[in-house]
């Protein structure tokens, strides 16, 4: 009973989500002694084959042109047979946008429990029990899937890809009965937006101890060199030297970055109200008794405008960025 | 148009995360509660902007909870939406909630079901697939931008880099996110308005339960501060890269 | 034996607004002598930072107003000795009456500028729309204008004090709680903490809403009880300039300031909310103080405020601030000395005027720690004013909390 991966693409592309969700699904197969399998669908210009070097034996591809626009409900159906055939019982997603619309249907079309987000190979010990990230990331939770077939979507970037030598994959192709899609795609932009402060990985932010609104440069320089946003304190945006839509605190937009870097901040109760969710926190201030030091993981006691700007060369050289 | 919106209960974006009963149970002790924001800022606001545009347009709010979702699910009918109904059950099984709304749905006869793209506390992000397919309605998810005419839909979503937009006939499922509507602040009017709107609490139908909880786990404590010397920023850069792994 | 932490001439228990303030003067006007903060857990972070922070000078309680305006008068010297700005906001306050009570009040109070050599003057009611558009003047009888009138960041005003007072020489030490009071011979001698003894000739108890604990303690019932005080914030709009000035409406016992492009606005709530002083928790970062962010309040009083404010029940009701504030029956503070407990200072009961008092009880306070007069008569401020009571008893608590259910003045 092999452990099925479904392997995600874009324009004939295999996308890396896929290949942390396929070393996943092999390490999986190892675990309870089964062999790992792909399912791919629609027209590939990859060459999938090479897939099986990083342990895949087989990989079923069903080649239908209505499988070459992305809709989940024919996806669902597709994948569903081939589980059916070759008599699966845990099926691998990565928890992308694709794994998102698909995991969940066949979920409920199998009568299989889901568990999505998972960021650690099951226990297999007692049960089938699949770590999770919860709570916006603050926490994990470990959920058993108490039904025959087992579904687990991977989040991205929580499991390493490992090449375990240089085997091909066998291609056999599939031939699924696809319902008629009720979604048309029309268009495809890939350009991506600002990053809004709400929704940023990365933010970087200022307070009063810059002492105005002309040395917000810095921050600026290396919140674009970081891909991150920017915010402020309240008493910034009181003072009007940064608009009150980056004011981040209890009476501003609170947010739970990745990284949150505090320039010049104090860490007054009501800011670490609205950033105390933020997984990494870094804090640059010249006071070392400053509270925010407190809820830091990361600090620097000592003058911002000496530190920021050395910080932005370190971090262009790491980028690669002249 | 009958417009679903889906409306979970999660903590504060700022609340405490701990547990208890031997790390089985979360702690809600001093806990706020508020709309799950996804649901509110984006599927029910939306809802409600559509509203605006065809004032024949009707919104009912599900959610599927215990009493004590009550007052959340008041507070997004002070928003909007013309009545509320409550499946009285306390689980966090999706495909148990799923097959309660999917439920609701089908009695309901809805031409759209809007969702947030995840709650902020289960991080789930299944409850509008898993509906879809007990709908057998298709199912666009991390909706960025909305817009009906007739029985057709023209829906934008996210996907990696960058946004792919499509065409969907209605009834269909969607899941929402930041770029569906400007989030909205609940007024007095509102408010007040919404102690008297219909809140109609159902018994759930029976359903299975795929998944437990076995118990819930923190990352380990943070270990303090960690301070590098103020001459040698280029140590804070390389922490963050290799040791915390943020940038 | 518990180690000897600190040694000082003054410790302050409660590193609020009214700690670091009586810290500030008591360096500033006898320099060489030791004095000490002990806050549990960070300064300025409890009610100082929950605040309204209005900064009103001229109100009908003579009594504050000299203490109102020695705040108003440190800021300057503060920002000068920091070399930074506080951003006191300097906007004015309006009041509006529509009732004959309450023009005769607002009457009194143009005479209590006057006396106080504050400017204050009348305006028309197109006047004073074209400085708040929000607010409906269509009904005022009178309309006052106290054109000083300002607020502030409360925290900020706060750590100004407690920065200067540690240029100053004073010691502040957070996460320090206090766990007693330290004796010698039946003599109040210092307090003892989670580090280790205190000692010191003169204990301020300044541990705002927990202070009648530690009275209890020195055998003092301190009249007063934590009382809750809550606000909310409407989402930005126009209508709400920044510049505009603090409204009063004794009417709708209610009152109003710009913040960050809304309207931050407190009302009465018909039974205020009180806790005995022995049940709050040590942090009160996540202390529930109401399940539904005072909606029920806000909504028994909405008809009071959409009568002055006719956008209020279309207008975002953004966020919900509480906290507690020591309340009396008197609404008067409580400063001073008992005579039954030797070497104890009371700098409490602040009524939900703290901020705007602080520079004056901080004077007043350090002042009688080192045994020299008072600037101020502070009779009014007596803690034994009410006999003996038990600060933790119902009856007591209902008394104090009444007293702000029935204040009109923000």
């Amino acid at each position: 009973m092999p452990v099925l991966i479904f392997i995600d693409q874009s324009e004939g592309q295999v996308k890396k989500a896929s290949i942390e969700a396929i070393c996943y699904g092999v390490a999986v197969a190892e675990q309870t002694g089964d062999t790992a399998e792909g399912v791919i669908l629609g027209k590939v210009t990859d060459d999938i084959a090479a897939l099986g070097k990083y342990g895949l034996q087989k990989i079923h591809h069903v080649d239908n042109e209505a499988l070459n626009h992305f809709d989940a409900q024919v996806f669902t159906g597709a994948i569903a047979q081939v589980i059916d055939a070759i008599k699966s019982k845990v099926i691998i997603f990565s928890n992308n946008a694709d794994g998102k619309h698909i995991a969940p249907r066949l979920s409920v079309k199998l009568k299989a429990g889901l568990v999505t987000g998972a960021v650690a190979l099951p226990d297999t010990t007692n049960g089938f029990v699949v770590k999770k990230t919860v709570f916006s990331g603050k926490a994990f939770a470990n959920i058993a899937i108490n039904t025959d077939i087992k579904i687990i979507a991977l989040n991205p970037n929580s499991y390493e890809i490992t090449a375990r030598g240089d085997a091909k994959a066998e291609i056999l192709s599939f031939s699924a009965q696809v319902g008629a899609t009720k979604v048309r795609v029309t268009g495809v932009n890939k350009v991506k937006g600002e990053v809004p402060l709400s929704e940023a990985d990365i933010v970087v932010s200022g307070g009063r101890g810059l002492r105005g609104p002309e040395n917000w440069g810095m921050i600026e320089e290396l919140a674009k060199l970081l891909g991150a946003a920017t915010a402020c304190s309240r008493p910034v945006a009181d003072a009007h030297w940064r608009p009150h839509h980056e004011h981040v605190g209890q009476t501003g937009l609170a947010i739970a970055p990745n990284l949150y870097i505090a320039i010049g901040i104090s860490g007054a109760i009501q800011h670490l109200a609205g950033v105390n969710r933020s997984k990494t926190i870094v804090v640059i201030n010249k006071d070392p008794e400053a509270p925010f030091f407190k809820a830091a993981d990361y600090g620097i006691v000592g003058d911002a405008f000496e530190i920021v700007p050395k910080i932005i060369e370190e971090v262009k050289k790491l980028k690669g960025v002249a | 148009m009958k417009i679903l919106v889906c409306i979970s209960k999660s903590p504060d974006t700022t609340a405490k995360i701990a547990f208890t009963d031997n790390n089985t149970k979360f702690a809600t002790d001093g806990v706020q509660w508020i709309i799950n924001p996804y649901d509110e800022w984006y599927a029910l606001v939306r809802a409600i902007e559509l509203k605006e545009k065809d004032a024949s347009t009707v919104i009912h709010l599900v959610t599927v909870g215990a009493a004590d979702a009550d007052p959340i699910i008041r507070k997004a009918l002070a928003l909007g939406g013309d009545e509320a109904i409550r499946v009285n059950a306390d689980t966090n099984d999706s495909y148990f909630i799923a097959t309660q709304i999917a439920e609701v749905a089908k009695q309901g006869g809805y031409d759209l079901v809007f969702t947030g793209k995840e709650t902020i506390d289960f991080n789930g992000s299944s409850i509008g697939g898993m509906v879809a397919e007990c709908l057998e309605a298709p199912y666009i998810a991390l909706a960025i931008k909305f817009e009906v005419e007739g029985s057709k839909a023209t829906v934008t979503r996210e996907i990696e880099g960058g946004e792919e937009e499509c065409e969907v006939n209605l009834p269909a499922v969607i899941s929402c996110q930041k770029g569906m509507a400007e989030a909205r602040i609940p007024n007095m009017r509102g408010i007040m308005a919404a102690r008297t709107r219909p809140l109609k609490v159902v018994e759930p139908v029976a359903a299975d339960h795929l998944t437990a909880v076995v118990n819930f786990e923190l990352p380990p404590a943070k270990a303090g501060v960690k301070l590098v010397p103020a001459d040698n920023p280029a140590e804070l850069v390389r922490l963050l890269h290799e040791e915390a792994k943020v940038i | 034996m518990s180690s000897v932490f600190k040694k000082a001439n003054v410790v302050v228990i409660g590193g609020g607004i009214f700690g670091c303030a009586i810290a500030y003067y008591y360096t500033r006007n006898h320099p060489g002598k030791r004095l000490v903060v002990l806050e549990r857990n960070e300064i300025c972070n409890a009610a100082t930072s929950r605040a309204a922070a209005l900064m009103t000078i001229i109100r009908s309680k003579r009594s504050y107003i000299p203490l109102s305006m020695e705040t108003y008068r440190i800021v300057s010297a503060l920002e000068t000795q920091l070399g930074e700005s506080l951003g006191m906001k300097v906007v004015g306050m309006m009041h509006l009456a529509v009732s004959e009570p309450k023009v005769r009040e607002l009457e009194d109070l143009m005479t209590i500028a006057e006396e106080f050599k504050q400017p204050a003057h009348y305006l028309t009611g197109t006047q004073a729309r074209s400085m708040a558009p929000w607010l409906d003047t269509g009904e005022a009888m009178k309309i006052g204008f106290m054109p000083d009138e300002a607020y502030c960041d409360p925290y900020l005003l706060g750590t100004f004090f407690a920065r200067c007072a540690k240029h100053n020489g004073a010691e502040i030490v957070q996460g320090c709680p206090v766990t007693g009071l330290l004796y010698a011979n039946n003599v109040l001698c210092g307090v003892k903490t989670s580090r280790g003894n205190v000692e010191a000739d003169i204990v301020i108890d300044a541990a705002g809403a927990w202070a009648p604990v530690w009275g209890m303690k020195a055998q003092v019932g301190i009249p007063m009880a934590p009382v809750r005080s809550q606000y909310w914030i409407t989402e930005k709009s126009d209508i709400f300039p920044e510049d505009s000035p603090i409204v009063l409406l004794p009417d709708a016992q209610a009152y109003a300031r710009p913040e960050g492009g809304g309207l931050l606005f407190g009302v009465r709530e018909k039974r205020s909310l009180y806790t005995s002083p022995e049940k709050i928790p040590p942090d009160i970062s996540h202390f529930v103080f109401s399940e539904d962010k005072g909606m029920n309040d806000l909504a028994e009083n909405a008809d009071k405020l959409a009568r002055f404010f006719p956008a209020f029940y279309e207008t975002g009701i953004k966020y919900y601030v509480a906290g507690f504030s020591g309340y009396t029956p008197d609404g008067q503070l409580v400063i001073g000395k008992a005579p039954i407990a030797e070497n104890f200072l009371i700098a409490g009961g602040c009524c939900g005027a703290g901020i705007s008092v602080a520079g004056g009880v901080g004077l007043a306070v350090a002042e009688l720690a080192a045994g020299v007069r008072s600037p101020y008569d502070l009779s009014a401020f007596n803690p034994e004013r009410f006999g003996t009571i038990d600060p933790f008893s119902v009856e007591w608590l209902e008394k104090c909390a009444a007293s702000r259910s029935k204040k009109t003045s923000g």
